[in-house]
């Protein structure tokens, strides 16, 4: 039976929030395929065994996986200069049709190395779809959004490695899993490092992220901050508005800034560039309020707001319940 | 010690080149870096880019007068159906040809964003490899690497060789951008190579090509449903649970204004 290897990782004996939705995605797709789930899942040294490796079985069985590895790793950086070598190796001896990583800062390091080691197909932030014969396909916009690359996973004779944003619904089951021993290289020695908080790092995983484009201004970037403290989200901005000192460059959304997944994404005054919106998960629902209707951001916003922004920004804080 | 940077023009489509912008975001990070760890080291960086001349001798003669020492292009049928792999081997041989010791790029290109190429190349030349650099120094050791990740902001020594994918630049706050196209008028040729005199057979890329993916252009032109007020859209994003539920107190969203007004596209608020 074809395998399904969920990278997972655990934070105080339960997977992230990230990797449980990964986890139920991967039951999910290999429900449709009948393949089996292997969920290999990093854990602190001695965890590996005794109650701690059980109760963590139990947790991702119920998560989805039908097998669990569990490997023994020191707290180190999630990257493939310390986690590669044991990674190749578990996939060496399970032979995955398919491997699945959330697409953080983590699985963006480890996913495409690892596809390229295994002569893989690469797929960076797919929709999973299903098609009318039940088949599997991952599409991923690309173009600005105005072309799909679609692959079906049935037709592909390579193996195929996936990132996949965190937005998604939990496996909610009862199977037991069972635990599967691979003989596996020991993690990596972790490579000199010295580390410093991030103090924007909140941004990366909110659920409801607000940002202030070029159409903002001093007046008007108050009233964009209560709507982001309203509903609870995080507040950042586009290139023009962090290049005009509006909002702190460490807040820019784009590619090659902060890449965002949240489940709302609030456009005020912003175009909706490629280089803007190739930042934000394609599952975020996407709503905007800009004063020209012919912006590209309509396109790939679900709702939105034309006017000006010192009207509707305040009169949707209060319509969310907040003083405007 | 050589510096390899590798970069590639911003599309719009496949096959069409976007007349916005020449680098994306992360290619002018990976060519800022490059340069940069160059001249710390006093040693060249040599742009190299994949594809035709009509589409890549721009961005190579951006680098060169940006201040790489020397371009190579590598140009031949077939080379843009490739798939990550096969377009890494194909870098990964060119690295080789100018006996690069350290290979920068940038961390995903703007158009397909899938940040696939770095790795690729490192596993191709056996080297380790970091993604999601901020900066990019000489060490002791071989280098030292800023990578965000895990809410950090983490320093990695790294031995080389070794392949560095670098985000854009930062933003300077009440400035008009970086660039990297700064420098004297490059002087320098750019020179053009084939697959074959890399020691790449395209033959035997060619099954990779099944990988890449169908391309479709998106069904209908989606455009988004714009509401008459904020009322309207806290009811759908209720609707949706995106937002929390209204209070039974809560009378705000009848009070709120509907402050929707007709568009007025003669008159541009901002520049975009």
């Amino acid at each position: 039976m074809a395998c399904v290897l969920v990278h997972t990782e655990v934070d105080d004996g339960h997977p992230t929030p990230a990797a449980g939705a990964v986890l139920g995605e991967a039951r999910r797709i290999a429900s449709t395929l009948g393949a089996t789930v292997y969920a290999l899942a990093w854990v602190p040294p001695g965890d590996d065994e005794g109650p701690a490796a059980d109760a963590l079985t139990t947790v991702l069985g119920r998560g989805g996986a039908d097998r669990v590895v569990l490997v023994a790793a020191p707290p180190t950086p999630r990257l493939w200069l310390t986690r590669g070598q044991a990674l190749a190796q578990a996939c060496a001896q399970l032979r995955p049709a398919l491997t699945i990583f959330a697409s953080d800062d983590g699985g963006r390091d480890l996913a495409p190395r690892l596809a390229a080691r295994l002569g893989a197909a690469y797929v960076a932030e797919p929709v999973i779809e299903t098609g009318p014969r039940g088949e599997v396909v991952l599409a991923r916009p690309v173009y600005d959004g105005e072309q799909w690359r679609r692959l079906q996973l049935d037709e592909l004779e390579h193996p195929t490695v996936v990132t996949l944003s965190g937005d998604r619904s939990l496996a909610c089951g009862a199977d037991e899993a069972e635990r599967v021993r691979l003989d596996l290289p020991p993690a990596s020695v972790a490579p000199p490092t010295t580390e410093r908080d991030d103090p924007h790092a909140a941004l990366a995983h909110a659920r409801v992220v607000v940002v202030a484009g070029g159409g903002v201004t001093t007046t008007t970037l108050p009233l964009v901050a209560a709507l982001a403290a309203q509903l609870g989200g995080e507040l950042a901005g586009t290139q023009a508005a962090c290049q005009r000192g509006l909002i702190d460059p460490e807040r820019q959304v784009g590619v090659g800034a902060r890449s965002v997944t949240p489940a709302l994404y609030v456009v005020v005054g912003a175009s909706g560039s490629a280089a803007h919106l190739g930042a934000v998960s394609p599952d975020a629902e996407i709503v905007a309020v800009d004063r020209d209707p012919r912006a590209p951001i309509w396109k790939a916003a679900r709702w939105g707001l034309v006017g000006q922004i010192e009207a509707l920004v305040p009169a949707l804080t209060a319509a969310l319940g907040g003083r405007a | 010690m050589t510096v390899a940077v590798l970069l590639r023009r911003a599309m719009a489509r496949p096959g069409q080149v976007d007349d916005d912008q020449v680098l994306g975001p992360c290619e002018r990070g990976a060519l800022v870096a490059g340069l940069e760890l160059a001249r710390a080291l006093t040693v060249e960086a040599i742009a190299i880019a994949v594809g035709p001349a009509r589409r890549e001798e721009r961005v190579l003669a951006m680098a060169l007068r940006a201040g790489c020492a020397r371009a190579v292009r590598v140009g031949g049928e077939g080379l843009d159906e490739l798939d990550y792999l096969g377009l890494a081997e194909v870098l990964a041989a060119a690295a080789t040809s100018v006996d690069a010791t350290v290979v920068v790029c940038g961390d995903r290109s703007v158009d397909e964003r899938s940040g696939a190429i770095a790795p690729a190349v490192a596993e191709l030349l056996g080297w380790p490899h970091l993604t999601a650099v901020t900066e990019l120094r000489p060490h002791p050791r071989g280098l030292e690497a800023v990578h965000l990740g895990g809410g950090r902001r983490i320093a990695v020594q790294l031995p080389t060789p070794a392949v560095i994918a670098v985000l854009a630049p930062a933003v300077r706050a009440n400035d008009a951008g970086t660039s990297a196209a700064v420098g004297a008028p490059a002087s320098q040729a750019i020179v053009t190579a084939d697959p074959a005199s890399l020691g790449i057979e395209l033959r035997r890329l060619s099954p990779r090509r099944g990988l890449v993916g169908r391309l479709r252009p998106l069904r209908g032109t989606r455009q988004a449903t714009v509401l008459p007020g904020a009322a309207e859209l806290v009811a759908r994003l209720r609707e949706q649970r995106l937002v929390a539920p209204a209070e039974p107190a809560d009378a705000a969203p009848d009070a709120a204004p509907d402050a929707a007004t007709p568009p007025d596209a003669s008159q541009p608020e901002h520049a975009r």
